[in-house]
């Protein structure tokens, strides 16, 4: 039992006011939640504090809100551990506020037809059946479902869309939610419009390539659906597998990029413009759309140059790294280039790194290949040579004498 | 919402009839815990409609949906013990420890329980249909 103040951000549309702080305190035991203490303060002390909640226990999704600049579902954040990370110092305060990126009905309550539904709509959350339809049900491989069992687990409490970035910028991106849920159709081989879907998306100027990897949607997600993941693998099928080049260049800018920290070992800055928008080759930048690309640019290019942000030779140039740290990037190319998988499709699922031991069992079948680059510099002769080089050694000290 | 609302909260009353409930209305009954719950519970139905309301707002007021769903809970509260106490038996979920044995003789029949627009709950039977199965006594 500890003694904890709650802040709770308390707007009533009717009273023609503005938003404010109401500060309450109670006691709780620290391993209650903040649902319970707001559903106590709502019993004992004011009844019109407004919050959704349905299960408690984390299912539904209805309690979403941010708690001390976090968004997440109240019913499945203890006390003790909300307050710990207060971010105003205060011992045991607890601020608790709407979701952001959507509209304030009252106090805790969002509108959530208004952005997170409305968003879900908008990218056909249904399975789209193969024409014949089958005489049969359809069997779906087991690595399949569990492929999509990530995108799957999401409990539409919006907390990913509260605190995403992009849609901060731009309130028409379709967004984390609603793009893991369009992943969930497209790594579904029983839907017959992969292709469409991935299209829809990528030529959407709101779509699949606003995201800019900021990770705060994989912080949100109180389901570790990871959004931003099923993203990117949404674009890596779009580009690589369907070779979908959308109008809003930015598969041309994925692989402007990947190519040209390959050939220069660090972004050639000067040739990401050109060739994002002109085509992914040195004769990128006299393609019409890369000029006039690079004429409303010009303005930040000089002003970059004069701040020293970057001198002319690199601009140019670009910049050389030594050829030793050439050869292990071509190495590391190999290696992610030589996969039957792609990376990404693992990347948040295993997570043994947070484990405080590795498992000891011999790597199954399964487990993602290790990201082992070999070294670099060593022809195969000398890595063979390396056993036994050891007993070599002895065998000589125990003749020489 | 423009009446006065001076009564217990909503939650306290919620309080007091789920500890009701649960002392005296769980598996095991006999007709003196019913007969105080049932007291307990006319109380409850005179308290509860002057229960305190705080929110006077029409956006989103969850203290009236809170209010209304007391309204049920102690209807529903009140028909459950009217057919505990009026089935003088043991059978199922439903132990009365001072008829502890199953009477197919008297009591293999349903209870209906209305309000029919009365104050207090109306009870009546009606038959129960046997089809595939025959009501034999449960043994472990």
């Amino acid at each position: 039992m500890s003694e904890y103040t709650l802040r709770i951000r308390r707007f009533d549309p009717e009273s023609g006011g503005a938003a404010y702080w109401d500060e309450r305190s109670l006691e709780m035991g620290d391993k209650r939640s903040v649902l319970d203490a707001i559903l106590e303060l709502k019993d004992t002390q004011d009844g019109s504090i407004g919050i959704r909640c349905s299960c408690q226990q984390g299912i539904c999704g209805s309690c979403g809100v941010r708690i001390n600049g976090k968004p997440g579902l109240a019913c499945n954040t203890h006390l003790d551990a909300a307050a710990a990370r207060a971010h105003n110092g205060d011992e045991n305060v607890i601020t608790v506020e709407p979701m952001g990126n959507i509209p304030v009905i009252r106090d805790l309550i969002v509108d959530m037809d208004a952005v997170h539904w409305k968003k879900i709509r908008r990218v056909t959350p249904w399975l789209i059946n193969k024409e014949p339809i089958p005489d049969r049900e359809y069997i779906v491989p087991h690595d399949n479902m569990v492929d999509i069992t990530q995108p799957m687990a999401c409990i539409q409490c919006g907390a990913c869309v509260s605190d995403c970035l992009s849609m901060e910028v731009d309130p028409g991106f379709i967004g984390p939610a609603a793009l893991a849920k369009a992943y969930r159709f497209v790594g579904d081989p029983r839907d017959a419009e992969h292709l469409e879907r991935l299209k829809d998306l990528s030529e959407d100027e709101h779509g699949l390539y606003d995201c800019t990897h900021c990770f705060n949607c994989v912080d949100a997600c109180p389901k570790d659906v990871a959004p931003m993941n099923q993203i990117m693998r949404l674009r890596r099928i779009a580009g690589e597998d369907y070779h979908i080049n959308d109008r809003n260049n930015g598969n041309r800018h994925e692989e402007a990029f990947v190519t040209l920290v390959r050939e220069n070992g660090l972004l050639h800055e000067a040739e990401l413009l050109p060739r994002s928008y002109g085509g992914n080759s040195w004769f990128g930048k006299f393609h019409p759309d890369a000029g006039k690309e690079l004429m409303t640019s010009l303005g930040t290019v000089i002003k970059a140059v004069l701040r020293g942000k970057i001198s002319p030779k690199i601009a140019i140039f670009g910049h050389k790294l030594p050829s030793e740290d050439m050869k292990s990037l071509k190495q590391i190319y190999k290696v992610v280039d030589g996969r039957e998988s792609r990376t990404e499709l693992n990347l948040y699922i295993t997570g043994y790194e947070d484990e405080d031991e590795i498992p000891e069992h011999a790597p199954h079948a399964d487990d993602p290949t290790p990201l082992v680059v070999p070294d670099a510099g060593a022809p195969e002769a000398a890595s063979s040579a390396e056993e036994p080089i050891e007993p070599a050694g002895e065998s000589n000290e125990s003749e020489t004498p | 919402m423009r009446r006065e609302s001076d009564g217990r909260r909503i939650a306290a009353i919620k309080q007091e009839l789920g500890a009701t409930m649960n002392e005296y209305v769980a598996v095991f009954r006999d007709a003196d815990g019913l007969a105080k719950a049932h007291e307990i519970i006319l109380r409850l139905k005179e308290e509860a409609p002057n229960a305190a309301i705080d929110d006077r707002g029409s956006v989103f007021n969850q203290d009236v949906i809170a209010w209304i769903e007391l309204g049920y809970m102690l209807d529903v509260a009140e028909t459950t013990v009217a057919a505990a106490e009026e089935r003088k038996e043991s059978r199922g979920a439903h132990t009365r420890t001072d008829f502890p044995g199953r009477n197919d003789g008297e009591w293999l029949k349903h209870i209906d329980v209305s309000m029919n627009g009365s104050d207090a709950p109306l009870v009546t039977y009606s038959p129960v249909t046997i089809t595939r199965w025959e009501p034999e006594e449960r043994t472990y």
